[in-house]
């Protein structure tokens, strides 16, 4: 039997393609690896992962294949120091640097498929998106619609207009 | 030459007859198991469509009766708009249950209405352009009607696939970011849905089919053969009915007895956001008014999981601004604890040992060092310029001590009377927060920040919240604080205080180091 670390492994996305991928890989994400683990016969079944199309699916496993010799996260880790920075290391800031609808796509693939480290940096790169932007442009960059009356916009801006740049 | 252009079949009637009539009682038991009474309209129809097909038995026996011709004729061409009231209302229902109100093009309460309304008035023109074509003085203008009609009701049933198809199409891509719909009965509401489809399908097949037909001369082909009739008007229909016999909607849809209420709780208890407020619209309720597709964006930004994760990100400020982006970024900032403490907002009380001042220990040191709100700063009105967090040591507290003779309990704000305290209670930890007060400088004038309502005034100092603060000229520190607060010290308290001392202290409590010096103790809470 092979070691874990060239086992292969096939996934199958949600519009029906077969990828084949080392298990190490994989297993970066924690859907997968639990998925494996409830198996027990890794590499003979096909894992479906329903919610992901290839081509996200090919991209997220390139972002893990990047990272497969990463720690594996703390368990506890405290919420805390994972917040304090938005700065994305280079080779992440290149893999995020994809049209808005594959970022959110991303983001959507790295929540189903529970792989904590991709959707910090997916959410930080939405972040930093957002960051120096007046509310009118944030909803212009995600075509978010406006549902305050004018009296509750008028409100929430006096309330914090203190906070704006001026 | 006789009513029909073709000998009619008196089999194919009775034929027809019996199975409508055997599909109508089962739909009248299934309305009745079920308690679906919005079905009343189907069995109506069902009913109708069997004697419907009976009269044209009679009529068929004795080809002559312009009664029995007109009356099978009426009773056949009209069930379907009662089908399709049904069919209106099962999709306003499965919009309901779905929960996705946003993705229909038009509100679910309002399809009902709008539909039914369209239907009842293509029903009937129907209706009466049936009873003028029997009179020969009107039959020109009752075929004029009856086309009308149906044509009302081919316009209809064409705009309710597009509202259907839009919704399904909105849905299927949502779905699997979105919590599972709960199956109430014993079949998926997606089957119920692709029912609806099939069914409104054929309806528009025969109502094309029925247009045609009326809009051929007496001797066209539709009219001429019998069959045509059959293949498709009775088929399809016939198709119809079953095929709701079938995928029931009673066994898909909560009935009567099932109340909204607990699937409401069930929906919330889904979507697991009972840690937020419960005013926190859940994303199939946004209230957004959007037409356009759901794109991966939407999915995200409206989750409001993912939202919150990625405005934690977010500096404070940018937070605080961004709150006017729609209700709910402005109900997650305002409601996510783990937001409201990135904005000092909450207190986030320390979860490690208290530490000991008066333990020289290096390792007992409290780990975390509260962090200062510097956005103090922007509301100083960039006037005072540092702010310098200090943890104190045991050896600075003893020098003072050493110093100090017990101060009697003396008004605080009374600088004159302020004496120095002989140690401060080893029970809690302490640390400086020194604020550079410059004596000729006045408070700020900025209208933002002074509108009473401003958001800063309901941040705290600093995290985790120092629940006193004394004056001190120097090292002297006076024995009774000037603010104390167990739930946390704001900066709206720190701020009063700062500008209701300001004029003494220009005078007589700046220290020559020109330090306005504040020192907090931090209970351990948990």
């Amino acid at each position: 039997m092979a070691s874990t670390d060239e086992q292969k492994i096939i996934l199958v996305s949600s519009d029906g393609v077969n990828i084949q991928t080392d298990r190490i890989i994989a297993e970066r994400s924690m859907l997968i690896k639990n998925m494996i683990e409830d198996l027990g016969t890794p590499g003979e079944e096909p894992i479906p992962i329903m919610n992901v199309s290839e081509a996200v699916l090919r991209k997220v496993l390139e972002w893990c294949d990047h990272h497969k010799k990463d720690p594996p996260p703390e368990k506890d880790e405290d919420a805390d120091t994972r917040k304090k920075t938005t700065d994305i290391e280079e080779w992440d800031q290149k893999f995020m640097q994809v049209d808005q609808e594959m970022l959110f796509e991303i983001i959507l693939a790295a929540n189903y498929m529970d792989i904590k480290a991709l959707l910090d940096v997916g959410c930080k790169t939405v972040a930093n998106m957002i960051k120096g932007k007046s509310p009118e442009e944030i909803r212009k960059t995600f075509n978010i619609q406006n549902d305050f009356t004018p009296e509750e916009e008028e409100q929430i801006r006096r309330e914090n207009e203190w906070a704006e740049d001026r | 030459m006789g009513l029909y252009h073709y000998e009619p079949s008196q089999i194919l009637a009775v034929g027809a007859a019996g199975v409508f009539g055997l599909g109508a009682c089962m739909h009248l038991f299934q309305m009745i198991r079920y308690k679906t009474w919005f079905f009343t309209a189907f069995v109506v129809g069902a009913f109708m469509m069997t004697l419907g097909y009976v009269m044209r038995f009679l009529s068929a026996r004795s080809p002559d009766s312009v009664m029995l011709y007109a009356m099978q004729s009426l009773f056949i061409i009209l069930p379907p708009s009662l089908y399709a009231a049904t069919i209106y209302m099962i999709y306003g229902r499965l919009v309901i249950f779905v929960n996705a109100p946003q993705a229909s093009l038009i509100r679910p309460t309002l399809v009902t209405k709008v539909f039914v309304i369209g239907d009842v008035c293509s029903f009937l023109t129907q209706a009466g352009a049936g009873g003028m074509m029997v009179q020969p003085s009107m039959a020109a203008t009752g075929k004029k009607l009856m086309l009308l009609g149906l044509g009302l009701q081919l316009v209809f049933f064409g705009f309710f696939l597009v509202v259907a198809i839009t919704f399904w199409v909105r849905v299927k891509k949502v779905l699997y970011t979105a919590p599972p719909v709960p199956q109430i009965g014993s079949v998926p509401w997606t089957r119920l849905f692709c029912a609806l489809f099939i069914a409104a399908a054929l309806i528009i097949i025969r109502c094309a089919f029925r247009v045609v037909e009326f809009q051929q001369d007496s001797d066209g082909v539709l009219q001429s053969h019998e069959w045509y009739a059959y293949v498709f008007d009775a088929a399809p229909m016939l198709f119809v009915q079953t095929l709701f016999n079938v995928v029931h909607a009673g066994r898909v849809l909560p009935g009567a007895g099932v109340d909204r209420g607990d699937l409401d709780e069930e929906y919330i208890k889904l979507n697991n956001i009972s840690h937020l407020s419960a005013n926190i619209p859940l994303f199939y309720q946004s209230t957004t008014t959007q037409m356009d597709p759901l794109t991966s964006a939407h999915r995200v930004l409206e989750t409001p999981e993912l939202l919150e994760m990625i405005l934690a990100f977010l500096p404070p400020c940018q937070l605080l601004v961004s709150q006017r982006v729609n209700t709910l970024w402005h109900d997650l900032i305002s409601n996510s604890p783990q937001l409201q403490q990135l904005l000092f907002m909450r207190p986030t009380w320390s979860k490690t040992k208290p530490f000991d001042s008066h333990l020289s220990c290096e390792a007992n040191r409290p780990s975390e060092r509260p962090r200062n709100n510097v956005m103090l700063r922007k509301v100083l009105g960039g006037r005072y310029p540092t702010f310098t967090p200090r943890v104190t040591s045991q050896k600075e507290e003893e020098e003072y001590a050493d110093k100090g003779v017990e101060a009697p309990d003396v008004n605080p704000d009374d600088i004159n009377n302020i004496r120095r305290s002989q140690k401060s209670p080893s029970s809690y930890w302490t640390w400086d927060v020194n604020v550079m007060y410059p004596s000729d400088k006045l408070p700020t004038d900025d209208a933002a920040i002074l509108y009473e309502k401003a958001s800063w005034r309901r941040m705290y100092l600093c995290q985790p919240p120092c629940t006193e603060l004394y004056l001190a000229r120097r090292w002297c520190r006076a024995t009774r604080p000037a603010i104390a607060s167990e739930q946390g010290i704001t900066m709206d308290m720190f701020i009063e205080k700062a500008n209701k001392a300001r004029e003494l202290w220009n005078q007589l409590f700046i220290s020559s180091d020109g330090d306005w010096h504040f020192e907090g103790p931090m209970p351990s809470k948990r």
